[in-house]
């Protein structure tokens, strides 16, 4: 009895978001003018409906009183050595992290009613949060590493989509293809990760990644590490995050203020029995986190507008939260997830006001606040202080780094490219596209 | 024997059709093709539901054997559903050449292919739709593409002929020289690497429904699936060579999409990596087996198959849509084309993400199984799936935001979408979608499923 009550306790909390998906993709796809008071309202719906439930299940997973509710949906493909579960498993990491996506999103689409009112793509807007809800409840609930790498991919999509939301301008396109570049290439070692799992467990549930042993492990964990670092914005990986603050402030609050930048060491906490496993791969987490932290940290201080700054100062709280995880501290890392994630959201919501706040304080105190802060940075010699900041201002030159790797990966393609041109050219009797092109229907 | 009459009603209808086609004008063309199809798809339907209790059948003797299974069920309404859709989207410069006719003729010729039990037959039929498809092409001015369809032709032609007199051959007694003809034949048809440059340059024909034609799987798969693969299982033919050679045309082929700048060679040059990707899903199946892995891998490359079929015909219609009315688009600038043309740049971006294998789409089930037994192949193997498979998700995104995004065009009145043309995407898409979050309607997917549970 209990049981079942869990059960539908824990399915009305995720059923909502992929129900709301299906009746707005058939209303749109139907007609673009559906009021935004009625997609206003399903979107509040859902959330409120899933936020109570979840939040029901929250306290009693925590203070364990309830073992983790565990649900099986069958298979949608179940073939001799092959199945694709719909196997979900609330535990409490995987609450807290829901409860957040829906708090937080839910606040968002709150906020964003009257922030977007009347904006063109307020109904695309609203559609891509749901995906996005949809990715993170997928990650915080999947049991299986395939159904993570689900969640993991509608993720990247509606990231990708809603930074270029003002379509129109080039900068916030380029910055989506950037983003959506980073998060592919990451996704290489999460899709290899998936393969040698499958190959060597013969499934790919989390709770048998703890029976890897020995170089099979290292190079999987490996692989999980790196296939967490593009959306985390782990260095080398950071130059596509404050890039993506083109987009609306309300999506840059939730997904790289809030949620989706805190995937990836949600991720890794998801993970964990297979990273403790080696002592190695702990070290390269706190080694690539502390690499990050400083990198963010130092480039951070040398931006000259509030939401860059803001995303770097995120970056480098995600390092430290990476430290924290490779040091074993994972309640500690959950905490700092769900701390942090609040503050920024708060902080990104409110820096369009930023320099009102700052004039109505100053109108209070009958003058310009004091700086705050203690720069570390004057204890240092002039030269490396300059060569420091220059190093900074630079994005430590990861942008360069990027554009040649980059380069040299695609040099063979454009040679070939050329030659296969060329030989066209020798054939064809006239090679040029212009010419061929089909009559313009009139 | 009812299966096989039914499939051969769904490929006679539209062969029958093909001769007629050109004698009717305009749009009439057009509907008498949809027509041919609509009965030609009862008809496959009809062979599914006759189907259901068994498993591979054999039927006949000699030339007239016919050979059905699961993927015949799966494949054949794909094409006529593909073919269908190809007929509602075509452009009134397709009615007014001999477009219709060809189309019919090549995807009846495609489904009779699928389940002949002849190799004889099989070859000579391969061997017809490419002489037939290099003469249209040729007679549209795309030499490259009508030099690897002809070469592709006599090669089938040569692998027939050296199969001897033993009408009563069976696949797997094909003569290993003939393998290695119906293999580079194959090749060529598919334009795998270093076919390649006749699928980029196809797209250059000026009527964009017969590149199409002239660059979709309807054929060449079957022979490589019926004639090769029993010849790797037997060692006749390295699995390796083959495999290694598919890998690097399937990575070649992301590398040149994205390394592109035309719209149409990124499109062409995608094609060859999602053809590698079916012939390796469709090869791995036999190394699987060998090695004792579970027979889940068949699974792989059929369905890859039928995903892929569907996706590129899709996203190949929806780029000629767009070049229809806009003219030949550039990867390396902004078209803007997003608020004229919002209906195609949801369809676009839909069987577009549907090629990536994004969730909830056929392609990313079909993906999944084929990485299910990507170690088969090896580390580097598996390393070159997975990079293949990002690289062509990163460049469909590339792709729609470089078309539809970037300062907004004036839409024009020609800009705007005919009701075919958006029956022809949501018919493609819906699909897609529809296999994606319900598997087990496949019927390829519902038999694995029934036999994986003894």
């Amino acid at each position: 009895m209990q049981t079942d009550l869990l059960h539908m306790l824990f399915f009305g909390a995720i059923l909502p978001v992929p129900l709301s998906i299906i009746l707005l993709a058939v209303g749109l796809f139907y007609s673009n003018r559906i009021p935004e008071r009625r997609i206003h309202q399903l979107m509040a719906m859902s959330m409120s409906t899933s936020l109570l439930l979840t939040t029901a299940l929250l306290v009693p997973l925590i203070a364990g009183w309830i073992d983790p509710i565990e649900m099986d949906l069958g298979a949608i493909v179940a073939v001799r050595g092959y199945s694709f579960d719909l196997a979900f498993e609330l535990n409490r990491d995987g609450v807290i992290f829901l409860w957040l996506d829906f708090a937080l999103c839910g606040l968002v689409g709150a906020f964003s009613s009257n922030y977007l009112h009347r904006e063109e793509g307020y109904n695309r807007f609203y559609f891509l949060l749901m995906v996005f809800v949809l990715g993170l409840e997928i990650i915080s609930v999947a049991q299986g590493l395939d159904m993570i790498f689900a969640g993991w991919e509608l993720l990247g999509l509606s990231s990708t989509l809603l930074i270029a939301y003002f379509y129109r301008r080039p900068g916030p396109v380029e910055n989506g293809l950037r983003a959506y570049k980073v998060y592919r290439t990451t996704d290489v070692g999460l899709l290899l990760s998936l393969v040698l799992i499958h190959h060597h467990l013969g499934t790919t549930s989390l709770d048998a990644l703890g029976q890897l042993t020995g170089p099979s492990a290292l190079l999987i964990g490996g692989l999980l590490i790196f296939g967490a670092m593009g959306k985390g914005a782990i260095a080398p990986f950071t130059p596509w995050l404050p890039r993506a603050m083109e987009g609306p402030t309300t999506s840059s609050a939730i997904f790289y203020g809030a949620l989706s930048v805190h995937a990836s060491p949600f991720l890794l906490i998801r993970v964990r029995s297979l990273l403790e496993s080696d002592p190695l791969l702990m070290s390269v987490i706190v080694a690539l986190g502390l690499i990050t932290a400083v990198h963010a940290t130092t480039v951070g201080r040398t931006q000259t507008d509030i939401k860059t700054s803001l995303g770097y100062a995120c970056v480098a709280q995600v390092g430290l939260i990476w430290v924290e995880i490779g040091l074993g501290f994972h309640t500690l890392a959950m905490a700092h997830i769900v701390g942090h994630a609040i503050l920024r959201t708060w902080q990104f919501l409110r820096s369009p006001s930023v320099l009102l706040d700052r004039q109505v304080l100053a109108r209070a105190m009958g003058h310009n606040p004091n700086p705050t802060g203690h720069y570390f940075e004057k204890y240092l010699p002039a030269f490396v202080r300059r060569w420091t900041y220059r190093i900074a201002l630079e994005r430590w030159y990861l942008d360069e780094l990027n554009v040649v790797i980059g380069r040299v990966f695609m040099s063979p393609f454009d040679l070939i490219n050329a030659a296969s041109e060329w030989l066209e050219t020798k054939i064809e009797t006239d090679p040029s596209e212009d010419v061929v092109s089909e009559v313009l229907e009139q | 024997m009812k299966v096989v009459i039914s499939l051969l009603f769904a490929g006679m209808a539209p062969l029958l059709v093909s001769t007629i086609v050109d004698r009717f004008k305009g749009a009439e063309r057009r509907w008498i093709a949809a027509s041919a199809l609509f009965f030609s798809f009862i008809a496959t339907v009809a062979a599914f539901v006759t189907y259901l209790d068994h498993p591979v059948a054999h039927v006949g003797f000699g030339f007239f054997q016919a050979l059905v299974d699961p993927a015949v069920l799966t494949i054949s309404p794909m094409i006529v559903w593909i073919t269908f859709s190809l007929v509602m989207g075509a452009s009134r410069d397709s009615l007014n050449e001999s477009v219709m006719g060809v189309l019919c003729f090549v995807s009846g010729l495609s489904m009779i292919a699928l389940f002949v039990g002849s190799p004889f037959v099989l070859l000579g039929i391969e061997a017809v739709a490419s002489i037939t498809l290099a003469v249209f092409m040729g007679r549209h001015g795309v030499r490259t593409r009508t030099l690897s369809l002809a070469l592709s032709g006599l090669l089938f032609i040569a692998a027939l002929l050296s199969l001897g007199t033993n009408w009563n051959l069976s696949f797997e007694e094909v003569p290993t020289q003939a393998v290695w003809l119906a293999l580079i034949g194959g090749a060529m048809r598919l334009g795998l690497f270093p076919f390649s440059v006749g699928l980029a340059s196809s797209h250059r024909v000026r009527v964009r429904t017969l590149g199409l034609i002239g660059t979709l799987p309807f054929g060449g798969l079957i022979v490589l699936d019926r004639i090769v693969e029993p010849a790797m299982m037997q060692g006749r033919v390295s699995h390796d060579l083959v495999t290694g050679a598919l890998l690097l045309s399937a990575l070649i082929g992301a590398g040149c999409a994205i390394s592109q700048l035309s719209l149409r060679r990124s499109f062409g040059w995608m094609q060859v990596c999602v053809h590698s990707l079916i012939c390796i899903g469709l090869m791995d199946a036999d190394v699987s087996a060998l090695a004792g892995v579970e027979a889940s891998t068949p699974l792989a490359g059929e369905l890859l198959w039928a995903g892929f079929f569907l996706t590129t015909a899709g996203f190949g219609t929806a780029i000629a849509m767009v070049e229809r009315r806009v003219g030949p688009c550039r990867l390396d600038r902004f078209s803007g084309l997003h608020s004229s043309m919002p209906f195609l740049s949801l369809m676009f971006l839909l069987l577009g993400v549907g090629l990536a294998g994004a969730p909830g789409t056929l392609e990313f089930i079909a993906e999944d199984l084929l990485l299910n037994t990507a170690h088969v192949n090896g580390d580097i193997g598996m390393l070159v799936v997975v990079l293949t498979i990002a690289m062509l998700g990163y460049n469909v995104m590339r792709a729609y935001f470089r078309i539809f995004y970037g300062r907004s065009v004036e839409a024009r009145a020609h800009y705007r979408m005919k009701p075919r043309e958006r029956l022809s995407l949501v018919l493609l898409a819906s699909v897609v979608f529809l296999g994606g979050m319900l598997p087990s309607l496949i019927p390829l997917v519902a038999t694995a499923q029934a036999s994986g549970l003894h």
